[in-house]
């Protein structure tokens, strides 16, 4: 498979929800589809084209760009070698994608992270709890605006931890 | 603290880590008991999470390389190997070709050791105390070349952007063909001790057992997936490094069960010290990394007597490696799978995204298919057989 046959593929593959390429050189393939449709367009590539594992599916957040949140599933077709990128906008005052884990049990853990890290919500999604944070953390911390040395828990505040005390306090 | 409850049913719910002796690493299982029989597994990750991922965010490109030491800290060589691919990749350059089987000797010592890990506290949750001791002999025999070599065991951080940091010393390349030699032997005597051994037959054969289909639904790659009898190894799919100038047998099981792991992780050490010897003998001559001011750092001597490499050095160190905008993925054959690294570059020194995908993560997710209706001995064996490492699991 070369990029043409592949770029023709995704191209039949998801008609009218194909939003868009994404010139990228690693992959042969790096699709825009919109999100109603993503589901459907993964599953007929699964089912029909022979792209088996889902290898990678990640959430991006590109603030300061206007369209921030974005998730990406990364596709490999075992047989041929071959390797494609289908991407989703995600809008960011309502950060919800449809799951794919009821019907690819390999998307579970992924859509999980992508949750706990980003606060994209996977609708239909039959366990969505945070993955790698603990239960009740407050925020996301791989959006751009949560900041890096992390938020204080109220109980730890004016404690011997307290940065504060030590005046580096952003 | 209570650590076990029973509910109306009479089932009971057990607590197992993320500080116990058979649990590797800071992992935790909340079994679901009927009697011995395991109705049901939820594990629990990120107590090792250290934000690696947004870390990198706010460091220049070479900085990252010693936080990829601590993702899968059993064999870091190989995940400074993903990150440098991935950033060679954006920046279009050609590694030389020495580095790049200096590259392969060093990854495939660190698989060696990794499946040695793997194997030795998998037999020994299994009882087997005696393996363990001569596994970890190898082990350390590879550790101390390591330490040799670049003067750590454990976080190596020896593979650079465009190359590797520096040549090895001279009598390495006696000591690793040594230690190649040593490790058909280890393994052979290894696996006279384990291989026709009854107890350790009972105890894996027929236990855990998933089809190639299952597998490749759930992400598994690497010996997992290979157990299944799926032949899938990136080095001979996707070569990368110069692996196509080896010859080499990748090894598959049939049932996917744990004493098939065991197997494929013995027959792939052979195989491992197979490319070593092949790699030290065609070493090629030449440089060990790209001669290029804005990727390399420049000689030290040089830093102290001329300015051009000054500047170079202080606009490295400073900046960062400037990588073109852009997005690549690479991705390596790591002992446990699939090992890749998505970078998002904005085009400076630092990466707008760094996405590492872990083996161990699509692996691990499916720890409660694998243990269904087996007992809670087989908790033990199962998790030994999959080599979890709780820092490229949580990152």
């Amino acid at each position: 498979m070369d990029r043409e046959s592949a770029k023709k593929l995704v191209e039949e593959v998801a008609g009218e929800a194909l939003e868009g390429f994404l010139e990228t050189g690693d992959v042969l393939a790096d699709a825009f589809v919109s999100r109603d449709k993503i589901v459907d367009v993964l599953l007929t590539l699964r089912e029909e084209k022979g792209f088996k594992m889902l290898v990678d599916l990640f959430g991006v957040d590109r603030r300061p760009d206007e369209e921030r949140l974005e998730v990406v599933y990364l596709l490999l077709n075992l047989k041929e070698k071959a390797r494609i990128r289908i991407r989703v906008k995600v809008p960011f005052d309502d950060p919800v994608v449809p799951s794919l884990t009821p019907r690819w049990k390999g998307a579970d853990w992924f859509e999980r992270e992508a949750y706990d890290m980003f606060g994209i919500v996977f609708k239909g999604h039959p366990d969505l709890r945070r993955l790698l944070m603990w239960e009740g953390f407050d925020g996301h911390p791989l959006r751009k605006d949560f900041p890096l040395k992390g938020k204080l828990l109220p109980d730890q505040r004016y404690s011997r931890n307290d940065p504060r005390r030590h005046g580096w306090e952003a | 603290m209570q650590f076990w409850e029973k509910d109306e049913d009479g089932r009971m719910i057990i607590n197992v880590g993320p500080s116990h002796p058979a649990m590797h690493g800071t992992l935790r299982v909340i079994v679901e008991l009927d009697g011995e029989v395991i109705l049901r597994a939820d594990p629990e990750i990120g107590y090792l999470h250290r934000g690696v991922e947004k870390l990198a965010e706010h460091l220049n490109y070479q900085a990252i390389i010693p936080y990829t030491d601590r993702l899968n800290y059993v064999s870091s060589l190989m995940n400074n190997m993903a990150f440098c691919l991935a950033v060679e990749k954006l920046l279009e350059i050609e590694v030389p070709k020495r580095a790049q089987y200096l590259r392969v000797i060093f990854s495939e010592f660190a698989r060696i050791s990794d499946h040695l890990v793997c194997v030795g506290t998998n037999v020994v949750d299994l009882g087997a105390l005696t393996p363990f001791w001569w596994l970890y002999k190898l082990r350390e025999d590879i550790y101390e070349l390591f330490e040799m070599t670049f003067g750590a065991r454990l976080t190596h951080n020896y593979m650079r952007i465009g190359g590797v940091s520096a040549d090895p010393p001279r009598d390495f390349y006696a000591r690793a063909k040594a230690l190649a030699e040593e490790t058909y032997r280890v393994v052979d005597e290894t696996s006279a001790l384990l291989t026709d051994n009854r107890i350790f037959l009972k105890r894996t054969v027929g236990v855990s057992p998933i089809s190639p289909e299952e597998a490749i639904e759930w992400g598994f790659t690497g010996p997992v997936l290979r157990a299944t009898g799926y032949e899938w190894d990136l080095r001979k799919a996707e070569p990368y490094s110069s692996y196509d100038d080896f010859d080499f047998d990748i090894p598959v099981g049939n049932s996917g069960d744990v004493f098939d792991r065991y197997m494929v992780r013995m027959e792939e050490m052979r195989q491992s010290a197979r490319i070593i010897q092949q790699a030290l003998e065609g070493l090629p001559e030449g440089p060990w990394i790209v001669d290029d001011p804005t990727v390399a750092l420049p000689v030290k001597d040089d830093v102290y007597t001329k300015i051009e490499s000054l500047i170079h050095h202080f606009k490295i160190v400073m900046d960062g490696i400037q990588v073109p905008a852009g997005e690549a993925y690479a991705a390596v054959e790591a002992a446990n799978g699939e090992l890749g690294f998505h970078i998002i570059s904005d085009g400076t020194g630092k990466p707008r995204r760094l996405r590492i995908r872990p083996p161990c993560f699509a692996i691990y997710q499916a720890f409660n298919r694998l243990l269904q209706g087996h007992l809670v001995s087989d908790l033990v064996a199962v998790l030994g057989s999959l080599n979890i490492v709780a820092g490229e699991l949580d990152r």
